[in-house]
């Protein structure tokens, strides 16, 4: 198995964590997964700051960004990320259930890397995620300086 | 004989003699008509021979008449009374009506001179006929009236200003105008009736137009001495008097004028006002729609994921009617997503700006037939593809169109062997209509007006899996491009749905062809 470098997975809903996680986990993802409650907590993670200032150096591989969240929403993270020349590099995939035009165009504007949305069925859900954690977090060499897997 | 009454004297008798005849020629061969008539029986006693040509009758004939024979019989009472009331000898009568043998009326002038003749007291008449003179007079007279009458009666009020500003005609509505009797007006100046005139910029151009003898266009508000106000369109062209002024009443226009602009005015503010307010509710709907695309589908998600989870769950053993109520709760998550990705495009359909271009329908119903692949797996379709125009529309939409109709062709041709789906497309000058048609279940005409509505469904979902907004949202978009639809069917025979596209939206190929 090749080198697995962490995902960083931000998410306010307790149960789409769960079903993400558990769909990540068909492919022995799931440990290397960190979960932000919030936007707010996403940029903590990124900037090592709050709960997170201890945290190693290092970017994440990928991170799974929902829209809507409470707090600072998906937008305005990937926003800050995308302007922040030490995190523009991070790839970023949206991964929400909004399909709206207007949420689309603004975050290829913003710059996504991936913007997929979650589907209804269960089975789709899996596939989907599983596929998302494949490649960003295996097959995809991720840019210099993201966190590897010990 | 006209002659004065004469004292002949022996002497003379031969050459007096010699000028009774000459005076016998000048009578007879008078130009103008004379006869001598008997002052108490009236009766002709000598006629001339211009009498006798300018009234037709014969010498003879005239002298069996009395003048009276020669009047219109309504004139017979004046004449006798200016006979009757003679004074002087000789006379100027003034203009009598007479009439000829041939009933022509004639206007004369008659001179008149009383005399002896063959001893009898007489008259000698001299006649001019007037009656050309009279006519053109009368002429000119009606004229003039005509052009006065003409002139006072006029709507537009007509006034003439003589060099010294002093009102020398005023018709009535010029009277009018002024709300002023025209003998108030007619003889004095502006300036005494209107005291301050001079300083208006009416009085200016008047001025101007005296002077420079310039003719001068203008609408002008006039404020009478009451203060009351009025807006009279004037026109100032010098005439030989001074200044000739038209002018009319445009009081009522003008203010007819300003509240159309005051109700253009209003009406415009309301039209922001309204588009304001619908803008708001666009926002409301999108954040709504919003919404729903996110925060409904979530939780069906959850339901649809954690029924999943629950079944390959290892620690629950689940008998068959446990395994079926699953299959129950995740068939339901999965037709509720559905409902709400349907209700979506609906709504997007609907509050989405229309991008226009040339879409060619062709192409179009190709790229959905391949996208239907799946529905088509294990199944035998003819699809008869006919010729299909170029429209201006917005692309996308358009595609959701056929993405139904094609979509719904092929989930109700599933219990026929071969499902037979045609398309095909007809123009006229107006519009161009094109349709999709199957040999599937059909439906019962009488429910034609159900088939387009939100949520309307003909079958159960047992028959026929949907959620009963395809249609609605075809409809939808096609109106939103000014056009119509329809559907003809009969049960167990087939349905043809149908929709046309006015001219605008028709495309080259229907102005080409």
């Amino acid at each position: 198995m090749a080198d697995l470098k962490r995902i960083l997975l931000v998410e306010d809903n307790p149960a789409d964590v769960e079903l993400t996680l558990t769909a990540l986990a068909e492919h022995n993802l799931a440990n290397e997964v960190d979960v932000a409650n919030d936007g707010e907590q996403a940029l903590d993670y990124l900037y090592r700051r709050g709960k997170y200032a201890m945290r190693g150096n290092g970017n994440p591989a990928v991170v799974l960004l929902d829209i809507k969240m409470p707090k600072v929403d998906g937008l305005t993270v990937l926003r800050t990320i995308k302007q922040d020349k030490d995190l523009m590099t991070i790839p970023v995939v949206m991964l929400t259930s909004s399909r709206e035009d207007r949420d689309l165009a603004e975050c290829y504007n913003l710059g996504v890397n991936a913007y997929v949305v979650k589907p209804v069925n269960f089975e789709e859900f899996v596939g989907a995620v599983s596929k998302v954690g494949l490649f960003w977090g295996v097959l995809n060499e991720p840019p210099p300086g993201s966190v590897k897997r010990r | 004989m006209p002659s004065r009454k004469t004292t002949p004297s022996t002497r003379r008798k031969a050459s007096a003699r010699g000028i009774t005849e000459q005076y016998k020629i000048l009578f007879e061969s008078n130009p103008l008509p004379m006869w001598v008539y008997d002052a108490e029986t009236y009766r002709f006693l000598a006629v001339n021979r211009a009498a006798v040509e300018k009234y037709g009758y014969t010498r003879d004939e005239f002298l069996s008449m009395t003048i009276k024979d020669i009047r219109p019989a309504e004139d017979i009472p004046r004449l006798l009374a200016n006979l009757s009331d003679r004074r002087s000898d000789f006379e100027q009568s003034g203009v009598w009506r007479h009439v000829t043998k041939a009933g022509e009326m004639l206007e004369v002038e008659i001179v008149s001179h009383a005399l002896e003749f063959e001893g009898r007291r007489s008259r000698l008449v001299l006649v001019n006929d007037v009656t050309r003179r009279r006519k053109a007079e009368q002429e000119v007279h009606d004229a003039a009236q005509r052009y006065r009458s003409t002139l006072d009666h006029m709507l537009e009020g007509c006034q003439i200003i003589d060099r010294e500003y002093r009102y020398v005609y005023v018709n009535d509505a010029a009277a009018r105008h002024g709300r002023s009797a025209k003998e108030d007006l007619v003889g004095r100046t502006m300036m005494e009736k209107y005291p301050g005139i001079e300083g208006t910029e009416m009085f200016h151009h008047l001025r101007r137009c005296m002077e420079e003898r310039v003719p001068h266009l203008m609408e002008n508000e006039f404020t009478f001495p009451d203060g009351s106000k009025g807006w009279f369109q004037l026109s100032m062209e010098p005439v030989p008097e001074g200044v000739f002024i038209l002018s009319s009443d445009i009081t009522k226009e003008k203010r007819q004028e300003e509240e159309l602009r005051a109700y253009r005015e209003q009406l415009e503010e309301l039209v922001k006002r309204r588009t304001v307010q619908l803008e708001e509710v666009n926002k409301e709907l999108e954040a709504f729609s919003y919404s729903v695309s996110h925060d409904l589908r979530a939780p069906l998600r959850h339901i649809s994921g954690f029924v999943e989870l629950l079944r390959k769950h290892n620690q629950i053993t689940l008998d068959e009617t446990a395994r079926r109520y699953m299959d129950i709760i995740a068939g339901a998550a999965v037709q509720m997503g559905q409902l709400i990705d349907d209700l979506l495009v609906f709504s997007r359909m609907s509050r989405t700006n229309l991008m226009e271009s040339q879409v060619d329908l062709g192409g179009l119903v190709r790229e959905v037939i391949q996208d239907l692949a799946g529905e088509q797996k294990d199944r035998n379709v003819e699809w008869n593809v006919g010729e299909l125009p170029v429209v201006n529309g917005d692309r996308a939409m358009l595609r959701v169109v056929f993405v139904n109709l094609l979509g719904n062709a092929l989930k109700y041709t599933r219990p026929r062997d071969v499902a037979v789906i045609e398309i095909g497309s007809k123009k006229d000058d107006s519009a161009v209509t094109f349709w999709v048609k199957d040999n599937g279940v059909g439906f019962d005409m009488k429910y034609k007006d159900k088939l387009f509505g939100v949520f309307q469904r003909l079958h159960s979902v047992e028959e026929f899996e949907g959620t009963g907004i395809g249609l609605a949202t075809v409809r939808r978009i096609i109106s939103r491009h000014g056009g119509k639809t329809w559907a003809e069917g009969a049960v167990n025979e087939g349905a043809m749905f149908c929709c046309s596209l006015p001219g605008e939206h028709s495309g080259q190929t229907l102005k080409g062809n």
